[in-house]
C-alpha cells in the first residue's frame, strides 16, 4: 500500500510531462565532462555535447527511487571517442513491470574548434492503456564550450523537436532548458551549477561538487533546489574500471540509492 | 608631465582597447536592452534603425579628427553624452592637442567602455573639410540601394469574420539614398506591410513613401531639410521625434541630447514632420525654422453640429482591411516652429515654440480621466530649455507651457562624483491638463502629461572587474489616467551587478522591482477597484566571445507580476563568423512560459540589418530564429565597383494560438508559421 502510495504521488508530480522522470541529481549536468580531470560518461544523458572529451566506454547506472522496485531504473551508455567527435548510444528502463517506459537513443558530439556541439535523438516508449503503447521520437541539442580554462558553460535544449506521442498527439514529452557552468578549481576539485527549467515546473538550481583526493578515489556531493534533495557519492577507480555509489535523500520520500559501473576502453592517465 | 604620466601610464594599461580598434563595429548602436525597456514603456519605436545605424556606417569611412572636432561634430555621433563633450573639450583646451588616442582614457569620466564604443568611429588628427564644391559634393558620394523581402511561409488559417485584406502578406521595403561625407545626402524609400496593397493599389505602387534631402555647410545656412524631417526640442516635453531613453540604461540617458534637426531616413509612418527645416547659425547663437504640412491615420465622427472630430491618432501604419483603409490620411495636421538657442563656454540656453493646426478637432473620449485634456483644433507650445556644466557637474532641464494653459518641467543633474562613480538626478512635473503631441521626455508613461517624480540613479565600478548600477524612481499621477480610476502613484527600483573579468565575457545580474496604482482586473465587480500592482524581474545575462569568430548570449529570466502570476524566459544565441569568409551566423533558441500577459517577457532579437525586433512573450512556446549574412566584399557590376551584402533571417514562435490578429480571427490551435526575411544591400 505504501509502495503504490509512492507510486501514485510520482505519477502525480510528472503529469506535466506526461512520463515518469528519473530522480534529478546525480547524473551530472554535462559541464563535468569539459573538465579534462573529471570525467563521467552519464554527462551525455544530459547534455550530448558531453560526449566529446570522454574516453570510450561501456557504463551502467541502476537506481531504485525511494527504495521502491517500482521505481527501479537502469540506463546503459555506450560511446566511443575520437579525438574530435564521439558517437554514443543510450538505453534506459524506468519502472516495473506493472508500469514501465523506456528509452534508446543514438548521440553525437564534434568539437568545432572550442565549442563543442552535440545532438541526441531519442525513442521514449511508454504504456498507454487501452492503446498498449505509445512513443514518440525526441531530440536534445546540446552545447559546451570554455569561458575560461577553469571555466566552462552549457546550454541543452531537450524535446524542442519532436515529444508529440503517436498515438495521442495531446501529450507531448515536456521542454527543457538548462544552463550549467563547470569550474575546475584545481586537478582534484571540480564545482558544477546548473539551472534547469522544465516546462509546467519551477525553475530549479542543482549544485555539484567533486573532489578526487587521490587518482584512485572519486567522492562527489550535490544538491537540487527543488526537493531540496542533497546526495553524496564515492567511487573507486583503477585502470580502465570506475564503479561508483550515490544516494540521494528526498525529505519525504526517503533515500533513492544508485550504483554506477564504468568501463573504459582505456586507462585513465594517472 | 602630470600629462606625461598619464599618457605613459596608459599606454602601458591599454592593450585591451587594440580589439576595439581592429573590430568593425555592428551597425546596430543602440543597447539592445535600451529597446527592451522602450518596447516594455509601450514606446513607439520605430521597427528600422536606420538612422542609427547610417551615421554609424558614416563615421566608420570618414573617421572624425578629435584635434579639429567642434560640439557639433561630438554631438552628431550620437555617443557621447554631454558631460562626456564638456570634459572632452575642457580637457583639450587645459592640455592641448591629443598625442595619443590611448590619451582618451586620461579624460575625467570617460570610461573604458566609452573608448571602446567610440574608437572605430574617430582618429586623432586628419581632413575634416566642410569647404568641398558642389560638383564634388554630387559626384563623389556613394548611392546605397536595398532591398528587403519578407513572409510568412505560410497562410493562417483564418475563420471568416468578413474582414479581408487588401493585399497578400508579402512585406517590401526599397530605399534609395545618396551620401556625401556629412554635407549632403537624398534618399526616397517605399514599404509595403503585410496584408497592404501593393502595386494595385491605387495606382501608388508602395504604401508608404518616404523622401528626404538635406545640405550642410553653407555657411551662416548650416542646415537646410527637405522632406520628411525630425525635430528634437529641449528635454523632450514639446518635441522630440528621434529614439530616446530613460531609466535602466546608462545613466546619461536620462538626458535628451541630439541635433535639433534630422532627416528621416526610417521606413516609419508616423513620427515625422513633411516640409521645410533649416537651421542658421551666427556666433554664439542658432536659429531653427520649420514647416510641415502632412496627413495622418484617424477614425473621424460627427457632432451634432455637423462638424467632424478624431480621438486618437493611429499610429502603427498599417492599411490592411476597410476600416484601416478609411482611417487613411483622415485628417491633415499643419506645424510650424521655431528654435533659438545661445551657446556659452559652458551651456546653452534656448527658447522653442511650436504650433500645431489640425484640419479637425482632438476631441478625447468623454471619460473621467480624459476631462482636463485640451480638446481643440490648435495647440501652442512654447518652452526654454537650458544645460550649464559647473566642474563635474551637469545641470539640464525644460519649462514647457502649453496654449491651453498646461505647464510642464523637468530638470536634472548628472555628477561625476569619482573617477569610478557617476550619478544621476531628475525631477519633472506635469500638469494634468498638458499634453504634447510629439513629446518624449524622461517619464514613467509613454504620454507626457498628469506626472510628478523623482528619479535617481548611481553607477560605481567597485573594481576593475565589477560594476554596480542602481535606479530608483518614485512618481505619482495627479490625476486618473487610463484603466486607473483614481489619482495613483508608484515606485521603480533596480539593481545591476555586472561582472565582467576579462574582455571575452561578462555576467550580469539584474533586479527590478516595479509597483504602481492600477485597476484590478480580475473582478466582476461593476465598478474598478484600484490596487497598487506590482512586478519584480530577475534576470541573469552571460555572454561571451573567446575567440573572434564566435560567441554567444545567454539569459534567463523570472518574473513574478500582480498576485503570483510567474513568469519565466530562457534563451541562447551563438554566433559565428569565420574568419575572411564574410559569413556571419547568428542562431537562437528560445523558451518562456508565463502564467498571464501580466507577467510578459520583452527580449531583443537580432534580425537583418538596419531593423531589429523586440517581441512580448507571455503563454507558453518556444521560438528559433537563424540570422545569416553574407558580404562578398567588393565586386565588379555595371555600376563599376560595388559592394553587396545579403541577410537571410528565418524564425518561429512554435505555439498554438487562436484569437484576432491585426483585425481577423485566427483557428484555435493554429501553429504560427515560420516567418523568412531576405535583404540586399547594394553600395556603388
Amino acid at each position: 500500500m505504501k509502495n503504490l502510495f509512492f507510486v501514485c504521488c510520482f505519477f502525480s508530480s510528472s503529469l506535466s510531462a506526461q512520463l515518469l522522470l528519473p530522480v534529478r541529481g546525480i547524473v551530472p549536468s554535462g559541464e563535468e565532462s569539459a573538465s579534462k580531470q573529471f570525467r563521467d560518461p552519464f554527462a551525455a544523458f544530459q547534455n550530448p555535447a558531453a560526449l566529446c572529451g570522454q574516453l570510450s566506454a561501456i557504463a551502467l547506472r541502476s537506481e531504485r527511487a525511494f527504495l521502491l522496485k517500482e521505481l527501479s531504473l537502469f540506463q546503459l551508455q555506450a560511446l566511443w571517442a575520437q579525438e574530435h567527435a564521439a558517437i554514443g548510444f543510450q538505453v534506459q528502463s524506468l519502472g516495473h513491470r506493472a508500469w514501465r517506459s523506456y528509452t534508446a537513443g543514438l548521440q553525437y558530439a564534434r568539437e568545432l574548434g572550442q565549442v563543442t556541439i552535440g545532438i541526441s535523438v531519442q525513442y521514449t516508449g511508454v504504456p498507454a492503456g487501452a492503446e498498449g503503447t505509445d512513443g514518440t521520437v525526441h531530440a536534445t541539442a546540446g552545447i559546451l564550450f570554455p569561458v575560461s580554462p577553469s571555466l566552462h558553460s552549457g546550454l541543452r535544449v531537450s524535446n524542442f523537436l519532436g515529444g508529440r506521442m503517436l498515438k495521442t498527439p495531446d501529450f507531448r514529452l515536456a521542454r527543457e532548458l538548462e544552463w550549467g557552468w563547470g569550474y575546475t578549481l584545481s586537478e582534484a576539485l571540480w564545482m558544477g551549477l546548473a539551472l534547469l527549467k522544465t516546462e509546467g515546473r519551477p525553475v530549479r538550481l542543482s549544485a555539484e561538487v567533486v573532489y578526487q583526493p587521490v587518482p584512485s578515489l572519486l567522492t562527489k556531493a550535490g544538491i537540487n533546489s527543488q526537493t531540496r534533495s542533497p546526495w553524496v557519492g564515492a567511487g573507486w577507480q583503477k585502470g580502465k574500471l570506475q564503479v561508483f555509489a550515490a544516494c540521494v535523500l528526498h525529505p519525504e520520500a526517503g533515500l533513492t540509492p544508485s550504483l554506477h559501473l564504468i568501463c573504459s576502453f582505456k586507462a585513465e592517465a594517472e | 608631465m602630470k600629462r606625461c604620466f598619464f599618457l605613459f601610464l596608459h599606454l602601458f594599461l591599454s592593450p585591451f582597447l587594440l580589439r576595439a580598434q581592429q573590430t568593425i563595429p555592428d551597425s546596430l548602436t543602440i543597447d539592445p536592452d535600451e529597446l527592451e525597456r522602450l518596447v516594455e514603456q509601450e514606446i513607439n519605436v520605430d521597427e528600422d534603425l536606420l538612422p542609427a545605424s547610417e551615421s554609424a556606417a558614416f563615421f566608420v569611412r570618414h573617421k572624425l579628427p578629435l584635434n579639429r572636432a567642434s560640439e557639433a561634430d561630438l554631438q552628431a555621433l550620437g555617443i557621447l553624452p554631454d558631460t562626456a563633450i564638456a570634459q572632452f573639450l575642457r580637457y583639450r583646451a587645459l592640455f592641448g592637442k591629443l598625442l595619443s588616442l590611448y590619451e582618451l582614457q586620461a579624460i575625467p569620466g570617460w570610461t573604458p567602455e566609452l573608448i571602446r564604443s567610440l574608437l572605430p568611429y574617430v582618429k586623432l588628427d586628419g581632413e575634416w573639410s566642410f569647404a568641398e564644391s558642389w560638383p564634388e559634393r554630387l559626384q563623389k558620394g556613394s548611392h546605397f540601394l536595398l532591398l528587403r523581402y519578407g513572409r510568412s511561409l505560410r497562410a493562417r488559417r483564418y475563420i471568416d469574420t468578413g474582414s479581408r485584406y487588401a493585399g497578400n502578406n508579402d512585406r517590401v521595403l526599397f530605399r534609395y539614398s545618396y551620401q556625401y561625407k556629412n554635407l549632403l545626402a537624398w534618399g526616397i524609400s517605399g514599404e509595403k506591410d503585410a496584408g497592404e496593397a501593393f502595386l494595385r493599389n491605387r495606382g501608388k505602387g508602395f504604401d508608404h513613401y518616404g523622401f528626404y534631402a538635406v545640405v550642410r555647410g553653407m555657411g551662416k545656412l548650416q542646415e537646410l531639410l527637405l522632406g520628411d524631417y525630425t525635430v528634437n526640442l529641449g528635454q523632450g516635453l514639446v518635441q522630440w521625434q528621434n529614439l530616446a531613453f530613460g531609466k535602466g540604461g546608462e545613466l546619461s540617458g536620462v538626458k535628451r541630447q541630439g541635433p535639433t534637426l534630422k532627416p528621416y531616413r526610417s521606413n516609419g509612418e508616423y513620427n515625422f514632420f513633411r516640409g521645410a527645416a533649416a537651421t542658421i547659425r551666427h556666433k554664439r547663437q542658432q536659429w531653427v525654422f520649420f514647416a510641415s504640412y502632412r496627413k495622418l491615420d484617424a477614425v473621424l465622427h460627427n457632432d451634432s453640429s455637423g462638424g467632424t472630430w478624431f480621438s486618437t491618432i493611429q499610429t502603427g501604419g498599417l492599411h490592411r482591411t476597410e476600416q484601416e483603409l478609411r482611417s487613411r490620411a483622415a485628417v491633415s495636421l499643419l506645424s510650424g516652429g521655431i528654435q533659438w538657442k545661445y551657446r556659452f563656454r559652458r551651456g546653452h540656453i534656448a527658447f522653442n515654440h511650436v504650433q500645431y493646426a489640425f484640419s479637425d478637432s482632438l476631441k478625447k473620449t468623454p471619460e473621467p480621466y480624459n476631462v482636463r485634456l485640451p480638446q481643440d483644433r490648435l495647440f501652442r507650445f512654447y518652452s526654454i530649455d537650458y544645460s550649464y556644466t559647473w566642474r563635474n557637474l551637469h545641470f539640464f532641464g525644460e519649462g514647457a507651457m502649453s496654449g491651453s494653459g498646461g505647464k510642464a518641467f523637468t530638470g536634472g543633474l548628472l555628477l561625476s562624483l569619482h573617477k569610478r562613480m557617476q550619478g544621476a538626478v531628475l525631477i519633472r512635473s506635469i500638469s494634468s491638463n498638458y499634453m504634447s503631441l510629439f513629446g518624449n521626455a524622461f517619464a514613467e508613461s509613454s504620454t507626457q502629461s498628469n506626472e510628478q517624480g523623482i528619479y535617481s540613479g548611481i553607477s560605481v565600478e567597485l573594481s576593475r572587474k565589477l560594476k554596480l548600477d542602481l535606479f530608483t524612481d518614485v512618481f505619482r499621477f495627479p490625476w486618473l489616467r487610463y484603466r486607473v480610476d483614481i489619482p495613483g502613484y508608484g515606485y521603480d527600483y533596480q539593481g545591476v551587478i555586472t561582472y565582467t573579468p576579462s574582455r571575452n565575457w561578462s555576467l550580469a545580474l539584474r533586479y527590478r522591482y516595479r509597483m504602481k496604482t492600477g485597476n484590478r482586473s480580475d473582478t466582476d465587480e461593476p465598478f474598478h477597484i484600484p490596487e497598487l500592482i506590482g512586478k519584480q524581474q530577475f534576470r541573469i545575462h552571460f555572454q561571451a566571445q573567446p575567440e573572434k569568430t564566435w560567441g554567444v548570449r545567454m539569459r534567463m529570466e523570472w518574473v513574478r507580476a500582480g498576485k503570483g502570476e510567474e513568469g519565466f524566459l530562457g534563451f541562447g544565441d551563438w554566433s559565428w563568423h569565420p574568419e575572411n569568409s564574410g559569413i556571419g551566423l547568428i542562431m537562437r533558441v528560445l523558451y518562456y512560459e508565463t502564467g498571464g500577459y501580466a507577467s510578459r517577457i520583452f527580449v531583443y532579437e537580432n534580425d537583418v540589418q538596419y531593423s531589429f525586433s523586440t517581441g512580448s512573450f507571455y503563454g507558453q512556446g518556444i521560438r528559433w530564429a537563424l540570422n545569416l549574412s553574407w558580404n562578398p566584399g567588393e565586386i565588379r557590376g555595371l555600376a563599376g565597383k560595388q559592394r553587396v551584402r545579403f541577410w537571410l533571417k528565418i524564425a518561429q514562435s512554435v505555439e498554438k494560438s487562436g484569437g484576432w490578429y491585426g483585425g481577423r480571427y485566427v483557428q484555435r490551435n493554429d501553429p504560427q508559421p515560420p516567418d523568412a526575411k531576405l535583404q540586399i544591400q547594394i553600395e556603388f
